[in-house]
C-alpha cells in the first residue's frame, strides 16, 4: 500500500488536522500550568517553595511559544497540502518557529530553572532554532527559484 | 526591467488574437499574458523561436532595450 505524503487524503492532511487537538490541548495545559506544576512539585520535590514562581516564569512563555509553533506548523502544512510549499509566507513561518525555539532555549539557559536538565534542554532548543533558521532560508531560496521558474516562459 | 516585450505591438500588426497565438506557440493564455504585460523574468529560446515562427518576425521585433531612468536605477 502506498501512502500519499501530501495533497488530498494524505499524511499531510492527517497531520494538519491533528494540529487542532494538539493546539487545544496546549491551551488547556497552559491554562492549567500553575496547578500541574504544583501537583508535580508535591510529588517529586515535596515543596517547590521559592522555585515555584521561577519555574512558572520559564514554563509560561515556553508554553506560549509551543502554541505559536503548533499554529505555524498547521499553516505550513495547509500551504503544503494546497500545493504551495515553496512560498515566502512559509519561509517567514519557519523563521518564526526558529525565533520561538531561540526564546525557549535562552529561557532554559538563563539558569532560572534549578535543574540539571534545563541547560541540556536549552542547548537542544538552540540547536533546533539554528536548524529552523537554516530551513527557513532554504524555503526562501526555493520560493525565489520557483518564482523565477514560474515567470520563465 | 529595461527589457521590453513588444508582443502586443507585433500581434496588432499581424492581426492575431492572444488565443490564436497561444495555440500556435503552444503556451497557455496565462503565460502569454505574463509575456505581454512585461511580467516575465526570462524567455526560453524555444518560446522565442515559436513566437518568431508564428508571427513571422525576428527576435529584435519582439524585444527592445530601454535605458532605465535615474529614478529606476536608484531603486
Amino acid at each position: 500500500m502506498k501512502i500519499r505524503i501530501i495533497g488530498q487524503k494524505s499524511l499531510g492532511i492527517v497531520l494538519e488536522k491533528l494540529c487542532w487537538p494538539f493546539f487545544f490541548l496546549g491551551i488547556a495545559l497552559t491554562a492549567a500550568l500553575p496547578w500541574i506544576l504544583d501537583y508535580y512539585g508535591r510529588i517529586f520535590w515535596e515543596d517547590l517553595g521559592t522555585d515555584y514562581p521561577r519555574i512558572l516564569a520559564v514554563l509560561y512563555p515556553s508554553a506560549l511559544m509551543a502554541l505559536s509553533t503548533i499554529w505555524q506548523l498547521r499553516k505550513i502544512l495547509q500551504n503544503v497540502n494546497r500545493g504551495n510549499p515553496f512560498s515566502l509566507e512559509n519561509a517567514r513561518r519557519v523563521r518564526w518557529i526558529s525565533i520561538s525555539c531561540l526564546v525557549v532555549g535562552i529561557l532554559f539557559l538563563a539558569g532560572i530553572v534549578p535543574s540539571l536538565l534545563a541547560p541540556l534542554l536549552g542547548f537542544a532548543f538552540l540547536f533546533l532554532a539554528a536548524l529552523a533558521l537554516v530551513l527557513s532560508e532554504l524555503v526562501k531560496q526555493a520560493a525565489l527559484f520557483k518564482e523565477e521558474n514560474d515567470l520563465t516562459i | 526591467m529595461p527589457i521590453i516585450v513588444n508582443l502586443d505591438v507585433v500581434m496588432a500588426q499581424r492581426k492575431i488574437s492572444a488565443t490564436q497565438l497561444a495555440d500556435e506557440v503552444g503556451i497557455t493564455l496565462a503565460n502569454l499574458s505574463i509575456l505581454k504585460n512585461n511580467k516575465a523574468k526570462a524567455i526560453r529560446f524555444s518560446t522565442l523561436e515559436a513566437l518568431c515562427r508564428a508571427l513571422h518576425c525576428q527576435p529584435a521585433d519582439l524585444l527592445a532595450y530601454e535605458e532605465p531612468s535615474e529614478q529606476e536605477e536608484s531603486l
